[in-house]
């Protein structure tokens, strides 16, 4: 199973960032896994195929990148990815 | 020829009480006639949770619930060596404070416990906390994931009728005080969010 999963660098970003993102995706709110020991406790994680729609909407977001790191779920590890 | 005891035109809780007052009276055997679908459903699960056997027939619009009490088993919580768990939900959120926040802690610790091995035995929803199971998508869709694990989700019957939503009830079995609060004596500890 492959999936990505957005850390936060604050609890208020990636709150502000999942009530943009769930009116459109379907995204799930976990804890950010303790494999990526980085960012606030909030994670969110979303599958391959928004992946091109989720970075269009975050890009187009008031938000700096440096908020935020995204990590790609593939062969049972965490590897840091950048858009 | 056992006891039949006629419950039927009896609302919610009477039927369950009648019968529990025959188990508390030690009956092996006993009828209860009731006339709609949930009463049925209650006095099911007041059977399983008191080593009772039914057997259900219907007839016209009602039905016959027979009881039968089961051989004595081995006190199934001795058996077991884990410590057995249940989860009150009263709010739409976890702790007080801000109710986005809330939100997405709740989501998290359902995420949580769906990744665990050591499931509680109950999910309680009561109050707001019944809200949960109409309108949060992601927690219903974990709840789904521990029901099939064996998780008993009971929610609040006079709370979804009291905020009007039994309609809109997504997962979970419509239940009752008794019901609540004797899952709430069976497990070694009950932890409220």
């Amino acid at each position: 199973m492959e999936y990505y999963v957005i850390t936060f660098e604050s609890t208020h970003a990636a709150i502000t960032i999942e009530r943009s993102l769930k009116k459109k995706f379907k995204i799930t709110i976990l804890p950010t896994p303790r494999e990526i020991s980085h960012g606030c406790g909030i994670a969110i994680r979303f599958s391959t195929e928004d992946f091109d729609a989720i970075k269009e909407q975050l890009q187009s977001f008031p938000i700096d990148e440096k908020m935020y790191s995204i990590y790609q779920f593939t062969k049972g590890e965490y590897k840091q990815i950048t858009w | 020829m056992s006891e039949i005891i006629d419950a039927r035109g009896k609302n919610c809780p009477i039927p369950v009480i009648m019968a529990k007052k025959e188990i508390d009276d030690n009956i092996d055997s006993f009828a209860v006639l009731v006339d709609n679908e949930t009463a049925v459903e209650n006095l099911k699960r007041l059977a399983n949770n008191s080593g009772y056997q039914v057997k259900i027939t219907e007839d016209n619009s009602d039905f016959k619930v027979e009881f039968t009490k089961e051989a004595s088993t081995v006190d199934e919580a001795e058996s077991k060596s884990e410590k057995t768990w249940a989860v009150f939900v009263g709010r739409k959120g976890i702790g007080d404070g801000d109710i986005e926040l809330g939100s997405s802690l709740l989501k998290m610790f359902f995420y949580t416990l769906t990744q665990d091995e050591n499931i509680p035995s109950y999910i309680l929803f009561m109050n707001d906390g019944v809200k949960v199971t109409t309108d949060n998508d992601q927690v219903i869709e974990q709840l789904k994931i521990l029901s099939e694990m064996g998780v008993e989700i009971l929610v609040c019957g006079t709370c979804l009728n009291y905020y009007n939503i039994t309609d809109k009830l997504m997962i979970g079995t419509v239940s009752n005080m008794y019901d609540i609060v004797n899952a709430m004596k069976t497990v070694d500890k009950v932890i409220t969010l």
